[in-house]
């Protein structure tokens, strides 16, 4: 692709990104199990919100999969790999864990189990920060060290609360840690609009804090001492990055469970096609994660009828995801063998 | 101490003659103390002053400061006494950008995370340059293109960067360097795993550059080359100037037993009248 990035490329680059992912959302919104056109206003509701949370929630994780790899230095980096999708899944699990409990209930288990979710994906946040400090600074190598143990704390958590929920419910929170775009995001009182909406303000503006380091992301590639070297004022980029990247997680977790792989996968496309200039790299992201987790979700919606009853998304991305990537990177590293 | 009277002559002086393209005053710099272990001092009461336009190489044993040196007058670290001025400025009272625009860094290595074209990693150069948005315009890419062609690697310009062999990596970095305009040039060791004929070609192209008014300082361990291409030369000893001066005057058989605890011959360059540095049997 082109090396060099004038602002009008770059527009260039965001009109059609716009442009292809309205198409895709439209398209999405055309298809389901009632087929194409006989439709209600309310089903056309209900596969509204679906399409609209999975752009939202696909666009989040491939934006925090690109600054974990910018982060990190390492393009195998994901959400995930901080421990702050494990945390969302420790915190629901919680709350379905108290509602079991006979004792006089507190006011936590009449919480919504996203909120929890969200509450436990943040503390996982701002333990990892705590923890990977070193000399007063957030430290790559620690951060990546702390998050995989956190990770692995976590799954412990959620596997010993699992035991203790009754029979029935496991089935549920084994769907829900597969992640899974529900046909409602109400979080307790909030209706989904409210709820669709502040989930949209803070992605968007989180995607956007990121979008505006993206220059830096690409100094730090080569290094920090040439990025220092290159008035880039590191710490403040480490920490500015790892925070926002971290919260969208956490918001898109709390919505729909940790779906694999999206994180992943779709930057890594991007950066097959773009290069990775990561501020072309991140709108380009942007919009293929938002159009892919909105097909795939779109999929499973309306093979419903054949699959008897719905595939949580994420086993879909997870099992597509895997072997795809797979085929990518082979025959990536083929071509830079020919070269 | 007679600070106050020492800084106070050289802003006399300082008004009369351009200042120093690099100037250190009685710099101090250690590692702080950490649990267990006492303080470290790495360089002590360095005084130093480059003049605009000259090659200056910074020798000495590992361990003796010169990497540290290198990065004090970069701005990566802050001395822990003293001041370290470029064109006469403080480092403390110049922001990150600005310092980007008048000084640029050479790092020992450059080893990018993902895949970049070599004229995508010059072309990161321009950035202290570029405007809040941080999109390239048509002038930084003019720019970009004549340094690799200083450096002879236009060429090179849409190969991925770590497909190179590593000569043709330094020439990149070093284009990137000077696609930031610095006025200053600074460099860690730039041939430390070049063969002899791409030594020569980056000394070649430092003094080209010198002689366009640049000034060059170089951390090396090649006392030949050195000695053959650099104006002055610093000899450092742990922590501490051991000599500093034209070629003939620091690569002395005492300066070089006191440093580096070996005996060698030293005979002038054929041609040049340099001081060469024999090992003696």
């Amino acid at each position: 692709m082109s090396e060099i990035l004038t602002s009008r490329r770059f527009f260039g680059y965001l009109g059609w990104f716009v442009l292809a992912t309205v198409s895709v959302l439209v398209i999405c919104l055309c298809l389901g199990p009632e087929g194409m056109f006989a439709l209600s206003a309310s089903a056309l509701k209900f596969r509204l919100i679906r399409v609209l949370t999975a752009a939202l929630v696909g666009a989040a994780l491939s934006a925090a999969g690109v600054t974990f790899q910018a982060l990190l230095r390492n393009p195998l980096a994901s959400p995930s790999i901080l421990g702050v999708s494990s945390g969302a899944s420790a915190g629901l699990i919680f709350v379905l864990f108290l509602q079991q409990q006979p004792f006089p209930r507190a006011d936590l288990a009449d919480m919504p189990p996203p909120v929890m979710a969200l509450i436990f994906a943040l503390a996982t946040i701002g333990i990892v920060y705590w923890l990977s400090q070193r000399r007063g600074h957030l430290d790559p190598l620690s951060l990546l060290l702390v998050g995989v143990m956190v990770s692995a704390f976590n799954g412990a958590l959620v596997m010993v609360l699992n035991l203790m929920v009754p029979h029935g419910l496991r089935a549920d929170i084994v769907v829900w840690m597969m992640g899974k775009i529900g046909d409602s995001v109400r979080w307790g009182d909030l209706d989904d609009w409210t709820v669709l909406g502040y989930a949209a303000a803070v992605i968007g503006a989180g995607t956007l804090a990121l979008l505006s380091m993206t220059r830096q992301f690409n100094l730090q590639a080569l290094g920090e001492q040439t990025a220092r070297s290159l008035g880039v004022k590191v710490e403040f980029v480490r920490l500015a990055s790892f925070f926002a990247a971290s919260v969208i997680t956490a918001v898109a977790v709390a919505i729909s469970g940790p779906i694999a792989f999206v994180g992943l996968i779709c930057p890594h496309v991007c950066r097959m096609i773009f290069g990775s200039d990561h501020r072309v790299l991140m709108i380009a992201s942007v919009a293929f994660g938002a159009m892919f987790l909105a097909s795939a979700d779109t999929a499973v919606r309306s093979l419903a009828n054949i699959t008897a009853g719905e595939i949580p998304v994420g086993v879909v991305t997870a099992l597509c995801g895997g072997p795809f990537f797979i085929f990518l990177l082979r025959r990536n590293l083929r071509r830079k063998d020919l070269a | 101490m007679s600070e106050p009277a020492q800084s106070s002559s050289s802003q006399d002086f300082r008004a009369a003659a351009p200042p120093s393209a690099v100037e250190l005053r009685s710099v101090d710099f250690s590692y702080p103390a950490r649990s267990g272990q006492p303080a470290l001092s790495v360089l002590r009461q360095i005084n130093l002053a480059v003049p605009p336009g000259q090659l200056w190489c910074v020798l000495g044993p590992n361990g003796s400061g010169k990497t540290t040196l290198l990065r004090l007058m970069a701005g990566l670290i802050n001395p822990g006494g003293g001041l370290v001025l470029i064109e006469g400025i403080s480092l403390g009272r110049m922001s990150n950008r600005s310092l980007a625009r008048r000084l640029a860094l050479v790092p020992q290595e450059t080893q990018p995370a993902f895949d970049y074209t070599v004229l995508q990693v010059v072309l990161m150069g321009r950035s202290p340059h570029m405007g809040p948005f941080g999109f390239d315009r048509k002038v930084d890419l003019v720019v970009a293109r004549d340094c690799m062609n200083k450096t002879d690697t236009l060429r090179l310009e849409h190969r991925p960067f770590d497909e190179l062999s590593s000569g043709e990596r330094q020439r990149v970095v070093v284009a990137r360097a000077l696609a930031q305009k610095p006025r200053v040039l600074l460099l860690d060791e730039p041939t430390a795993f070049l063969d002899i004929g791409h030594q020569v070609q980056v000394y070649r192209l430092l003094r080209q550059l010198t002689a366009e008014g640049m000034t060059v300082v170089c951390v090396n361990h090649d006392l030949n080359v050195a000695a053959q291409y650099a104006d002055q030369l610093v000899l450092l000893r742990c922590g501490e100037i051991v000599a500093a001066g034209p070629a003939d005057q620091v690569l002395t058989t005492e300066t070089i037993r006191q440093v580096y605890q070996v005996d060698v011959d030293i005979m002038p360059h054929p041609a040049t009248g340099r001081p060469v540095v024999l090992p003696a049997r």
